[in-house]
């Protein structure tokens, strides 16, 4: 039996299924989270040892869809016979919701309507005449509070559905036969329904604070979301997100537990002594060294999605589109583009896929493109390195590198803009501003804990078996006979990384090491760290103490053989190339034009590129007074990428120009 | 005396009050604060009028307005908050 | 061969094994992202189709 759950964005769809599934889908406070399909088996107290499927679906304002998420909901109530439908309805939003369940009431499915949110009615002082509107509806109602753990109206919303289930639903209002494609019967149709709903709002609801009323949150709206206030707040807030992450609590917690991790591995090479140098080498470097160092930022990473995820439920996020969007559709963005780039800071990959949202098909495409230039979760671990080991642990340089990431995404953004040319369609903004709500500590924590469990098996699998491979290829050479101290060149990797360290020399790291450890980024950002402990056989990277001790030029920097300039440029160089394959794949699927797909890895390898260059050139010819070597070379290969930019733009802008011409002459012709 | 001065006030508020009844303008120029009913709504994309629509955002509806800002405006519709820019809330006529 | 290097040996084949059926399992399953934060949202749309190795 499967009961699909719909309703209007926001109205709380995804919470209800969690609590009843047991799952752990995004949830936030904003329209728009949930952009596909999920689906799981009901915990057996609710489905009473049945077995029922329960299907949450994106949030819709109607049957007809305005954005690609709003479509899979008609497409499967309609389509896919649900064996019941629970229609999840905002009840602090009664008159815009019913609009919906009318239409879903016609499907002939039984429908159990789910009053949501009436925690917060309760506190406004609305009250639904429950009864009444079961009578004009025909269906019936119940009221829940998903977000509460207990007496929350769930067990009677499931038990109503199941019994339902196979029964046929009778309609309490009929669309007429109409013409579907004549606009003009289908406008006065739907304003039918729409007085319909407003008749059955009338009789059962009675509010004792009107909605227009001025209320606390509008005031804070006014702040919010000023433009000039609102983005100092933002910046404030984020700000607050990366350094309590980053330079303060995750590294405190980080610090401790790296040092648990580095008794670990020296017991391990304790215990092993007597057994094959490979053997030790490949266990206590290679595993426990490898995987560890990536484990030990996980802090750092669990601390910033626990701030992550609070903002997301508070209902601050709409505010921030709203604030950020007359800059944004400066560059050729939209307010939209602000979600992704914030749930970016945590994965790539649902960053990219929340680019769904965006209507325009080119801000979404750009969106997708440019999103991941923010540095995500995966990245954190080589910030913190490299701010560890060569900048005494300076918060600047988790600032300064979000910061670029911004800044990329707006020149980026210009450039999409300047290479594809005019704009036909005008591109409006509207976003609802949900109510602001306390955010769910208990929520936040298990969504932390969901994340690092993730991070953890990542480790354990991907980055484990990764480090292995590593070390194999460094300890061998392609006769398969263990490398000779002293011709550590002539390993296996060392001889696959050479040809690109050769590209990476104008960049200031042209070794084969940092370019082993730049190459397996690809496969997980994660990677670079733990190649990086493995061909310097390091593990203690978050290391204050022993940078005083050593005044400056600690074992992880001297190890490595990078000045602070070249360190910064191979830390933008890994931020900004094209992220890991997943989330390249995100991109293929969310772009569907390989055009755009190549596109935006060429961009991102060009950017990756160019930023690292600029880094290496300028600073040290401020540093040391001479310019880095390979100025020339990286100097032609960035002048490459110009032309075949301006090339790949003059293409465009030609089909274009016709097009434009078409269409004026057609609008003339008119 | 006085009594006919309150009276000649009141008369002028209604005119103003007609006078804007029968002037159209956009939110843009609406006052905060107010609610209005919408007389045209037109943003020359007809899905957008559309999803406009589903909102409960059309003609003869009510719309509030409670702040406007250089660029956007927030809006009450139905019984839920949005922000507009300033392109869709010039297509919106009261 | 002594005791630790034999110990030392199961426990990577141990530890391989492990990490290679979990992902090979995830493959079947169709999660193309093993281990990906988004787990969750991401493996029923298909979106990491460049898999992750």
């Amino acid at each position: 039996m499967r009961i699909a759950f719909a309703g209007n964005p926001n109205s709380g769809k995804t919470t209800m299924y969690n609590a009843l599934t047991g799952r752990s889908e995004k949830v936030g406070n904003w329209a728009g989270v949930t952009i596909g399909k999920n689906d799981a088996p009901l915990k057996s107290e609710f489905s009473g040892g049945k077995d029922v499927i329960a299907v949450d679906l994106p949030g819709a304002y109607s049957m007809s869809p305005f954005t690609p998420e709003e479509g899979i909901t008609s497409e499967y109530v309609r389509e896919e016979n649900p064996d019941a439908i629970v229609n999840i309805v905002d009840a602090t939003n009664l008159s815009r919701s019913l609009f919906f369940t009318t239409q879903l009431l016609e499907l002939g499915v039984p429908v159990v309507v789910a009053l949501n949110k009436s925690d917060i009615n309760e506190k406004e002082g609305t009250t639904i005449d429950i009864a009444k509107l079961e009578e004009k509806l025909g269906c019936p109602v119940i009221k829940t509070v998903s977000t509460e753990k207990s007496n929350n109206g769930l067990s009677e919303v499931i038990e109503k559905a199941i019994s339902l289930a196979g029964t046929e639903q009778k309609a309490p209002y009929l669309q007429a036969d109409i013409d579907l494609h004549d606009k003009a019967q289908v406008d006065a149709e739907d304003r039918k329904r729409f007085s319909f709903v407003n008749g059955i709002v009338g009789e059962v609801e009675t509010r004792k604070q009107l909605s227009t009323e001025e209320t606390t949150s509008d005031k804070v709206d006014k702040v919010l979301t000023n433009p000039v206030a609102g983005i100092i707040i933002f910046a404030g807030v984020m700000w607050c997100v990366f350094a309590i992450s980053q330079t303060y609590l995750g590294t405190w917690i980080a610090d401790w537990l790296v040092g648990w991790i580095e008794m670990f591995q020296e017991w391990v090479a304790g215990k092993l002594e007597s057994a094959p140098p490979v053997l030790q080498t490949i266990l206590a470097d290679g595993v426990v060294g490898g995987v560890g160092a990536v484990v030990g930022f996980l802090p750092l990473v669990m601390v910033m999605y626990f701030l992550i995820a609070l903002l997301e439920d508070c209902g601050y996020m709409a505010r921030v589109s709203a604030v950020m969007d007359p800059i944004f559709k400066r560059v050729g963005l939209s307010g939209k583009s602000v979600i992704p780039i914030i749930i970016g800071t945590g994965c790539g990959i649902p960053a990219i896929m929340g680019s769904r949202t965006i209507r325009d098909e080119r801000e979404r495409r750009a969106t997708a493109m440019l999103t991941t230039f923010i540095p995500c979760g995966a990245k954190i671990p080589v910030i913190a390195l490299f701010a560890g080991a060569f900048f005494a642990g300076a918060g600047w340089v988790t600032f300064v590198s979000y910061f670029t990431g911004i800044l990329l995404i707006f020149l980026g953004a210009l450039l999409v803009k300047a290479v594809t040319g005019y704009k036909y369609r005008k591109s409006f903004f509207i976003m609802e501003l949900p109510k602001y709500k306390a955010p769910s500590l208990v929520r936040a924590f298990w969504s932390m804990m969901e994340r690092a469990k993730a991070y953890i098996i990542k480790a354990a699998t991907i980055i484990l078996v990764c480090n292995l491979v590593v070390q194999l290829m460094q300890t061998y050479n392609w006769s398969f006979e263990v490398v000779p101290e002293g011709a550590e060149d002539t390993s296996i990797l060392a001889t696959i990384a050479s040809p690109f360290a050769v590209l990476l020399v104008p960049l200031g790291f042209g070794v084969w090491q940092l370019a082993a450890a730049a190459i397996t980024g690809f496969i997980a950002k994660e990677n670079v760290v733990g190649t990086l402990a493995v061909v310097y056989g390091l593990t203690r990277f978050i290391d204050v103490e022993e940078l005083e001790m050593t005044g400056g030029a600690n074992t992880v920097a001297a190890a490595m053989g990078l000045t602070t300039v070249t360190a910064l440029a191979y830390l933008f160089f890994n931020l900004f190339t094209p992220p890991c394959f997943a989330a390249i794949g995100a991109m293929n699927s969310e772009m569907q034009s390989k055009g755009w797909l190549w596109s935006a890895i060429g961009l991102q390898l060009a950017t990756g590129y160019t930023v690292a260059f600029l880094v290496n050139q300028i600073g040290t010819l401020v540093v040391e007074g001479h310019l880095a070597a390979g100025f020339l070379p990286g100097l032609i290969a960035i002048a490459i990428m110009v032309v075949v930019i301006v090339l790949i733009s003059r293409k465009i802008r030609a089909g274009f120009d016709e097009k434009y011409e078409l269409h004026r002459k057609a609008g003339q012709a008119a | 005396m006085e009594a006919a001065a309150k009276y000649n006030g009141k008369i002028g508020l209604d005119a103003l009050k007609e006078d804007r009844v029968l002037d159209k303008m956009n939110l843009l120029e609406a006052q905060p604060g107010e609610t209005y009913t919408i007389k045209e709504l037109d943003t020359e994309d007809e899905d957008m009028n559309a999803f406009l629509f589903r909102l409960g955002c059309y003609t003869g509806e009510q719309i509030t307005l409670i702040s406007k800002k250089k660029k956007s405006c927030i809006v009450v519709i139905k019984d839920g908050r949005y922000t507009l820019d300033n392109l869709l809330a010039e297509a919106i006529i009261v | 061969m002594n005791i630790p290097t034999l110990v030392g040996i199961i426990v990577l084949a141990a530890i391989l094994f492990f990490a290679i059926r979990y992902m090979v399992k995830e493959k079947k399953k169709g999660t193309a992202c093993i281990g990906c934060p988004a787990a969750g949202t991401c493996e029923k749309h298909k979106s990491c189709s460049g898999g992750c190795h």
